[in-house]
């Protein structure tokens, strides 16, 4: 069975009804659109496999992602082709409504028409007769309510009785369409009439029309004067022309269009100064509730985590199984989990938009802004919550259906500064800015500076879509047809079912890319060639000077040199000579290369490498770094240039493999996340040379 | 030829057509299509995209798309 409908038509609310939180979810094959399936269990105690299928207005996809309807409904040998489908209709708008059914209905698969949103309908005035709708159409019409389930059950009992297609098609495409469809079954001799038509405007998107069919489908069409937009146009007017009067027949409304609620509410959402105050007071409300309401959960799974290290190392046998265990899998596992509070805030926030129809003002508002740009109104939801974590922030670019503008979102988002970036920021200005006030008081120097710096990451964003519109010519129009949904009330079961999957996913698809880079990322910085980590060990236990030493500064000192003897290490000599230009020695080495799980991690290595001991203790790192010297000129290593350098590498360098691997995910290629990579780090690098060269 | 982008602000006219083939097929799904009333509620700033009600939907479109669709010439 499949579930089909309109955008909008409360489709989700019925599939949530229907299978509930055993749902499935996965990516269709190719394309980043979900696919949800569920078990059905009917009446006579068979069990149906249903399948949600992506929301669209026709069987004339605008967009890859919506390719996926029409394949399925189309390939009768697709894995998914329905039996029956279940089509779910807005009954406040039921004519627009009508055109996606009767196209299903003419390929000659058995439709049930559930007349959804009755409730709005009569609020509307709308009132709808079934009775006289399942005689016109010739298939059952059952009244539901998505939101509460009702008339669900009806559904289900209608399925066990058999279904059979209508006899006659809406549209008759053996007349209205002869020339186009001798031509079609010229090359594909079994296909149906309006199978054919269908073939004859899609088969380039088509999977299962092989190349060779594909060539002479172009020949014979072309012979047979084809014209696509044309015979489209022609085709939705005949189908609306057929569908009007029968619509009208079965509905009565009543008189007056008095402005509802939903207008009301919009003269100030929607006015040009208003509705702007509103959207960037909800922006607002989104940044902080990601700061603040995930800050708790996030702070328990890191103390969770560190005391169930402890608790591990302290009773298991020390030997290398355990090290892998608390310092390799244990953090890996911490770095997936410590994403999901601010995944779960953001798309509660997201979803809840989507459902009262927020969403969509926010769409029409942004978008005059974000065109100028190559992106799309909703671009404007995934930067904000950039600026708290590009990982949840790259999911929410899913809902952009234009394929370029979501690819400009998810390759501009991780400029944003997130707040992974924030304790680099701090460390580094607290060292090269000195703490002083200007213009009279108002303004304190470090603070401004680390505005300048998310200002600057904002910038880099915004040109890099700007550039990226310039340079690739999208093949899709760039358009604005969008639907404002009336407002309603949410419904919780969808905004919980949406935080569910998206968290579920994270933890599935990019969770297995994270762990395998965390493993590595610990076996280099744990592990160095033959045994030198171990037996720098042993020198410095051995030593004279470890004698002398406190024992908690003898331990940091051993984890220094540990790390300055491991693989991350070597790297970090080896990449010396490359970074030198940028004012860098091989201790920041490491740290780039080490922060390269996250960020922050850049505080914590330099609290090692310097054996600072404690990296919460700001100053203490911050003395260490003034004292070092290059061993060759004995000139300090950091000067405000080399901190400059540094700070402006983080704010442009994709120093996060979490966001690589949400990326790779989102976009189902290693391409996009390889491209940006080398984008950002090579962005970074070129402006911490020119700065360094500058400055010094 | 009137345009949709000629509109004022309230004014109800109707749909006759559509300029620009590309266009047609998606302004048709959304319900956008020749006999159906179109009323311009409001304006974004700076050419922003359109406000419109069309047959009693709430639609938001670019200029463009606005001025790609004909209205009837009053009689």
């Amino acid at each position: 069975m499949a579930l089909a409908g309109n955008p909008n038509s409360g489709k989700s609310s019925v599939f949530n009804c229907l299978t509930g939180l055993q749902q499935k979810v996965g990516n269709f094959p190719g394309v980043t659109v979900d696919k949800k399936t569920g078990q059905l269990t009917l009446p006579s105690g068979l069990n149906a496999e249903l399948v949600d299928l992506p929301g669209v207005y026709s069987l004339y996809p605008h967009s890859p992602d919506q390719v996926v309807t029409l394949q399925v409904l189309l390939d009768e040998h697709d894995a998914l082709h329905p039996d029956a489908v279940l089509y779910i209709a807005d009954s406040s708008n039921l004519e627009r409504h009508l055109l996606l059914f009767t196209e299903i209905a003419d390929l000659g698969i058995p439709v049930i028409l559930c007349l959804n949103q009755l409730d709005i309908a009569e609020k509307e005035g709308l009132r709808t007769d079934e009775k006289v709708l399942a005689n016109s159409l010739g298939v059952p019409v059952i009244r539901i309510n998505g939101r509460t389930g009702e008339g669900l059950d009806r559904v289900l009992s209608c399925l066990t009785q058999s279904l059979v297609s209508r006899a006659e098609p809406f549209w008759k495409a053996e007349n209205a369409a002869k020339p186009i469809v001798r031509a079609v079954k010229k090359v594909l001799p079994d296909l149906a009439a309006y199978q054919a038509v269908l073939v004859a405007h899609h088969y380039r998107l088509l999977p299962f029309v092989s190349e060779p069919a594909r060539g002479a489908l172009a020949r014979e069409l072309e012979i047979a004067g084809f014209l696509p937009l044309r015979a489209q146009v022609n085709e939705t007017l005949a189908r609306f022309d057929h569908l009007a009067p029968l619509v009208r027949a079965a509905t009565r409304s009543a008189s007056g269009t008095k402005p509802n609620q939903s207008d009301r509410i919009d003269r100030i959402l929607t006015h040009p100064v208003y509705g702007t105050i509103t959207f960037f007071a909800v922006l607002l409300l989104i940044f902080q509730a990601m700061f603040s309401w995930a800050d708790l959960p996030m702070k328990l799974m890191d103390e969770g985590l560190t005391a169930s290290r402890q608790f591990l190392a302290d009773r298991l046998p020390a030997s290398i199984m355990t090290d892998l265990l608390t310092d390799g899998v244990l953090p890996g596992i911490g770095g997936i989990l410590i994403f999901i509070p601010q995944i779960a805030v953001l798309f509660l926030l997201v979803s809840l938009m989507e459902e009262v129809g927020y969403m969509a003002r926010a769409v029409y508002l942004s978008d005059n802004l974000m065109r100028r740009f190559g992106l799309n109104g909703r671009s404007f939801v995934a930067l904000i919550s950039g600026v708290a974590c590009a990982v949840p922030a790259v999911m929410t670019a899913r809902g952009i259906t234009n394929r370029q503008e979501r690819m400009a979102t998810i390759f501009v988002t991780p400029f944003m500064s997130c707040s992974a970036r924030l304790p680099v920021f701090a460390l580094l200005i607290a060292f090269a800015v000195p703490d002083r006030s200007t213009a009279w008081g108002l303004l304190d120097l470090q603070g401004a500076v680390m505005f300048s710096l998310y200002l600057l990451g904002a910038f880099a964003a915004l040109a890099s879509a700007w550039m990226i519109k310039r340079l690739f010519r999208s093949p899709e129009p760039s358009y604005l047809m969008l639907e404002l949904p009336s407002y309603q009330a949410p419904h919780w079961r969808n905004v919980y079912t949406t935080v569910w999957i998206k968290v579920k996913l994270f933890i599935t698809n990019a969770g297995k890319i994270i762990l395998v880079i965390s493993l590595v990322l610990w076996g280099l910085s744990s592990y160095g060639p033959g045994t030198s980590v171990r037996d720098t060990e042993r020198e410095i236990r051995n030593s004279e000077e470890a004698s002398l030493l406190e024992p908690d500064e003898l331990e940091s000192l051993i984890a220094a040199r540990r790390l300055e003897a491991s693989w991350a290490g070597q790297l970090g000599h080896l990449i010396e000579p490359a970074i030198a230009p940028l004012g860098f020695d091989w201790k920041i080495g490491i740290a780039l290369i080490t922060s390269f799980a996250a960020r922050e991690v850049f505080v914590s290595t330099m609290a090692t490498i310097y054996s600072a001991g404690d990296p919460d203790d700001k100053s203490g790192i911050i003395e260490s770094m003034r004292k070092d010297v290059h061993s060759s000129s004995g000139l300090p290593v950091y000067t405000t240039a080399t901190a400059i350098s540094l700070l402006l590498f983080y704010v442009f360098a994709m120093q996060c493999m979490s966001t690589l691997a949400v990326v790779q995910r989102e976009t189902n290629s290693w391409k996009i996340p390889v491209y940006q990579f080398l984008y950002m780090t090579g962005l970074a690098y070129g402006v911490s040379l020119l700065t360094y060269q500058v400055l010094s | 030829m009137r345009t949709a982008l000629n509109l004022q602000s309230n004014e109800l006219a109707e749909v006759a057509g559509f300029a620009d083939n590309r266009m047609a097929p998606m302004l048709l799904e959304l319900g956008c299509r020749p006999g159906n009333s179109i009323r311009l509620v409001r304006k974004g700033y700076f050419h922003g995209p359109l406000y419109l009600k069309i047959a009693d939907r709430v639609l938001a479109f670019r200029q463009e798309e606005a001025d790609s669709i004909i209205l009837t010439e009053p009689s």
